[in-house]
């Protein structure tokens, strides 16, 4: 039992790392793909392919093949660079959550009703105005479950940067085992601290999301206009 | 051109394999996916608790951990799987549970007088699944299973990281054998794209249909 508290405190050193992973990750894809869907629903054409070729492609490309494109290939121009593999891990990370997430936030400010749109420029509010005083405040709540969401995806998923000499949780496990030779044992253990990390999180954004739900009255519909709603979330929320 | 002669022998074989790794995980995804609906879709609290305690901790691991617990791991318990068969198992598991949501989202979408109506006429609860909800359910499930079936194709690099000979990991070989990066580099990113963003734009276009026609 002294075996397994000595791994904790050591895979717990790892865990802090994925959390800062997690944590940078995070905060950097809300502020693009905020950016990305605001352009993404703008009236100018440049910028509408600017943000839909970004979301194309770095929704296609797995995490891993561009983590390991960019370790191997940029790896000596980074460290000229002075960026960490942790710093690369962020920004591989990043490029990719943010084509996802700016996709879900473009639904959420699609979900506005045209009328408001219509309203808000029949008294004289410009483009940028009424985004910013009519559509964001009630594209905001809807977006808080869709960002919690994306912060479990993205915790499980920066598991990937152990490939690349990240020294987050994965790898620290990866590194106890060549010690210990004890896979079993330490996986498990791994895998019982990312359910202490994402379960809570994952249950906060349920409850968040009937929350905003009752609160705003948006779509309350029936229980077969829920059901279909979750299948088309659920599809989006999914990185690979 | 010599450069593409000299990748193809490593990007082929490996893209056979992704193919392999994907359909293979899409199967056991979309099957087990939908025995755990089913199964959690009896009224029992005795199985339901069970099943959603399962699905939620499985939804909370990263892909690779459950990879690494399946072909790593279970040699412990005596079960040794090949990096190829604990690909196809890992991937599979940690994305049936998707899949079993989509299933279960798809049920909800079938009046619940349905049921009765087939439990009226003297059908099992089973056959009520089969014969009434499972055959409606079809169109809803079918884009959310063809988006599972791209993320899997994404997902099978992890397949690497245990050894299967998958894209990446002919990638990988390659710039690691000659040290030249961006070709490599450039051919599997550029596959994925040219790959999966025209099945991404059909999954998108057959669930607009879908919807289209339950609204009307």
């Amino acid at each position: 039992m002294g075996q397994v508290g000595g791994w904790l405190a050591i895979l717990a050193g790892g865990l802090v790392v994925t959390i800062e992973l997690s944590a940078a990750t995070l905060v950097l894809s809300v502020v693009i793909s905020g950016c990305l869907a605001v352009m993404s629903i703008s009236p100018w054409r440049v910028l509408r392919a600017i943000a839909s070729a970004y979301v194309d492609v770095f929704r296609s490309i797995p995490i891993l093949a561009l983590a390991i494109s960019v370790y191997y290939g940029l790896g000596r121009v980074l460290h000229q660079l002075g960026l960490s593999p942790f710093d690369t891990g962020v920004l591989v990370l990043t490029a990719i959550e943010s084509a996802y997430l700016a996709e879900l936030y473009r639904g959420a400010l699609q979900a506005i009703r045209q009328q408001q749109w219509d309203a808000a420029s029949s008294v004289g509010l410009r483009w940028v105005g009424t985004l910013r005083s009519v559509i964001l405040p009630q594209a905001l709540p809807p977006a808080i479950p869709i960002t919690l969401n994306m912060t479990v995806a993205i915790i499980k998923d920066s598991s990937l940067l152990s490939i690349i000499a990240v020294s987050e949780v994965t790898l620290v496990a990866n590194q106890l085992i060549a010690e210990t030779f004890r896979p079993t044992e330490v996986y498990f253990l791994v895998a019982l601290l990312y359910l202490v990390l994402i379960l809570p999180l994952s249950q906060v954004s349920k409850y968040v999301e009937k929350v905003v739900e009752r609160r705003l009255g948006i779509r309350p519909g029936t229980e077969q206009d829920k059901a279909l709603r979750r299948l088309s979330i659920e599809a989006e929320a999914r990185a690979g | 051109m010599s450069v593409i002669h000299g990748l193809l022998p490593y990007i082929l074989p490996g893209a056979l394999v992704t193919i392999k790794i994907t359909i293979g995980a899409w199967l056991v995804s979309a099957l087990l996916g939908l025995v755990l609906a089913v199964v959690r879709d009896t009224r029992k609290r005795v199985i339901t608790i069970p099943v959603v305690a399962v699905i939620e901790v499985i939804r909370a691991i990263p892909p690779l951990i459950i990879l690494y617990i399946i072909f790593f791991g279970l040699g412990t318990f005596h079960i040794n799987l090949d990096p190829l068969t604990s690909a196809i198992v890992g991937l599979g598991v940690s994305d049936a549970v998707f899949t079993a949501e989509y299933y279960r989202a798809g049920f909800l979408t079938v009046a619940h007088a349905q049921r009765d109506a087939g439990m009226s006429i003297g059908l099992k609860r089973m056959q009520v699944m089969r014969f009434v909800v499972v055959p409606q359910t079809i169109p809803f499930i079918v884009p959310p299973l063809l988006n599972s079936f791209v993320g899997l194709m994404k997902y099978a690099t992890l397949a690497s990281a245990v050894g299967a000979p998958e894209l990446l990991y002919g990638a990988q070989n390659y710039m690691e054998t000659t040290g030249r990066v961006a070709p490599a580099a450039v051919a599997i990113m550029g596959l994925y794209i040219v790959v999966t963003l025209p099945l991404t734009r059909l999954v998108k276009g057959l669930e607009r249909r879908v919807r289209a026609r339950t609204r009307a």
